[in-house]
């Protein structure tokens, strides 16, 4: 498999805190990488070291291979915190500057204001533009080289729902246009919305890297219920395949490597009837916290 | 090199205070001298029209000038500190400079003010002595002229510290009223609490004596406080604490997260 980024070791302290710990990543080229966790699981941290802003203690990174970090910085675009632009310069020349450092996109800055909504505006001096025309003013300089690879931090922060809504749909089709997308989020379902693979950080530290979606869930998780419920729940206990996770009232959530007929089946002719059987799909809260271990 | 000066280009050239900095360097500087032509008064009664011809034309017009350099050490910090206030130099490197080519591109703009400067100093040399020599003649064109010389030196190096200071305190109020206190009276002050020579070779000192007092040789009472030459040690020395001023800041910039 091929990789835009490969991290090994990464490191970063402050203080007493470890933010970052001895961190491996690999990013498959065409990607959509979610990074995942709390606030201060050091996320941004990460994101900081490999955009060349935050120098790492100990551990590398490297980006399309071998090339050097500033000049593969060029080819991609990211967008982290709130956006940092000339006050007194407008749009136009904002992005003039950042065209000039990456070595292009300088014919291409009317046709992406005009693509984020601010034609009108792109003479306009930064200073008094809205914080929406801010953030607009961001994403165009974003994706104004045309970027291979895109690194998003917490991109709908504080973001309106319509505005939320635009931000997925973008990330997802740049997803599908072959580009590779590195997002930081603390929101499980942005992240489960999105993208195709997810790493998970707790405390500076990754606890695990898989692929979402597609066949990689083989435990089912269903909530059944039934009149006798002591019943039930002793049936429950002695087999193997079954395990109780959660009894709630006259409702027992439980999880097993049978799809939802065999379910069925195998408690008819143990002699119960069942009243209710509700498949219960695995989320990636239950993943996460099962992962961070903060789950019963 | 091109690139990133026209990096700063963009930047500055719509940038207001910079704009009012420069060009109230440069009416200042040309008001100066056109003062000194037509009139004399107070202690500057020194400066007759004696004082103005070749060849100590050249120290005298970059004694009365250096003192203009700190307006170009102002614009220095705020060129530097509206990058953290901004947190642009940040994003310049997240979009792909390296943090040599971040300090290289403010080391090319106190390069490049610093010639500028000299041109200056140079031209007004030149029309200075013109109008006030009698006789002119190489050798009293080129005698002295390494005060021009000394005059970039003083730009440069001086330029360089304001860089310095600038990317250590990052805001510019603070940069602004702490290194001015350093440059006009602070290191005196340290100077006269220590003890031996070694004083002499403080930065500022250093540069002050490139070009001690202004040369009243040609006077009648034939006083002789100014040097025929620019001290080679201070040239040297003073080169040299610029060079080490701007390495330093590319240190703290390699060293530090931005």
């Amino acid at each position: 498999m091929e990789y835009v980024l490969q991290t090994e070791g990464l490191s970063k302290r402050y203080g007493s805190i470890r933010a970052v710990d001895n961190l491996v990543l690999q990013v498959p080229k065409g990607a959509v990488f979610g990074i995942l966790g709390p606030n201060g699981s050091g996320k941004s941290t990460t994101l900081g070291m490999i955009l060349g802003i935050t120098n790492p203690d100990k551990g590398q990174y490297s980006w399309f291979g071998e090339l050097q970090a500033h000049e593969a910085r060029r080819r991609i675009g990211a967008l982290l915190e709130q956006p940092n632009f000339y006050g007194y310069l407008s749009a136009f020349d904002n992005l003039r500057l950042v065209a000039a450092i990456k070595g292009k996109g300088r014919d291409k800055i009317k046709e992406t204001l005009t693509l984020v909504g601010l034609g009108t505006r792109m003479h306009s001096a930064f200073k008094t533009y809205s914080t929406g025309m801010k953030q607009r003013l961001a994403l165009a300089s974003t994706l104004l080289n045309d970027p291979e690879v895109i690194v998003l931090d917490e991109p709908t922060n504080g973001m309106d729902p319509k505005g939320i809504i635009e931000i997925r749909d973008l990330i997802k089709s740049l997803g599908a246009s072959g580009k590779t997308v590195i997002l930081a989020s603390h929101l499980l379902d942005e992240v489960e919305k999105v993208c195709t693979h997810v790493a998970v950080m707790k405390q500076g530290q990754l606890l695990e890297t898989r692929a979402l979606g597609g066949q990689t869930e083989t435990v089912y998780r269903y909530l059944v219920a039934a009149s006798d419920s002591q019943g039930l729940r002793a049936l429950i206990d002695t087999t193997s395949d079954i395990s109780l996770l959660e009894a709630a009232e006259n409702q027992l959530l439980i999880s097993t490597t049978m799809q939802g007929e065999e379910v069925n089946q195998f408690f008819h002719q143990k002699g119960f009837t069942l009243s209710q059987l509700v498949p219960r799909k695995k989320t990636l809260e239950d993943q996460f916290l099962e992962i961070t271990g903060d789950h019963a | 090199m091109r690139n990133l000066l026209y990096i700063e280009w963009i930047k500055y050239s719509r940038y207001r205070t910079m704009n009012v900095i420069l060009g109230g360097y440069v009416l200042l500087l040309s008001l100066i001298f056109v003062s000194f032509t037509e009139l004399s008064f107070g202690p500057f009664e020194l400066f007759s029209k004696e004082a103005f011809r070749f060849p100590y034309v050249w120290q005298n017009v970059a004694f009365l000038s250096k003192f203009l350099n700190l307006y170009l050490c102002i614009a220095v910090i705020f060129m530097v500190t509206n990058e953290f206030s901004y947190r642009t130099l940040r994003q310049q490197v997240i979009d792909g400079l390296s943090r040599k080519q971040i300090i290289l591109s403010k080391s090319y703009v106190v390069l490049l003010l610093s010639l500028a400067s000299t041109l200056m100093v140079f031209v007004i040399g030149v029309i200075m002595g013109l109008i006030n020599s009698n006789v002119v003649s190489l050798s009293l064109f080129t005698a002295r002229l390494d005060f021009v010389v000394a005059h970039f030196i003083h730009a440069f190096t001086l330029m360089s510290l304001a860089m310095l200071f600038s990317f250590l305190l990052k805001r510019n109020g603070l940069t602004v009223i702490l290194f001015l206190t350093y440059a006009v009276f602070g290191e005196a002050i340290i100077r006269n609490t220590l003890p031996g020579d070694f004083t002499l070779y403080f930065p500022v000192k250093i540069l002050t004596n490139l070009n001690e007092y202004p040369s009243i040789e040609a006077f009648e009472n034939e006083l002789q406080l100014g040097k025929d030459h620019v001290p080679v040690l201070n040239a040297a020395v003073g080169l040299g604490y610029g060079l080490i001023f701007q390495w330093a800041s590319y240190w703290k910039v390699l060293k530090s997260d931005l």
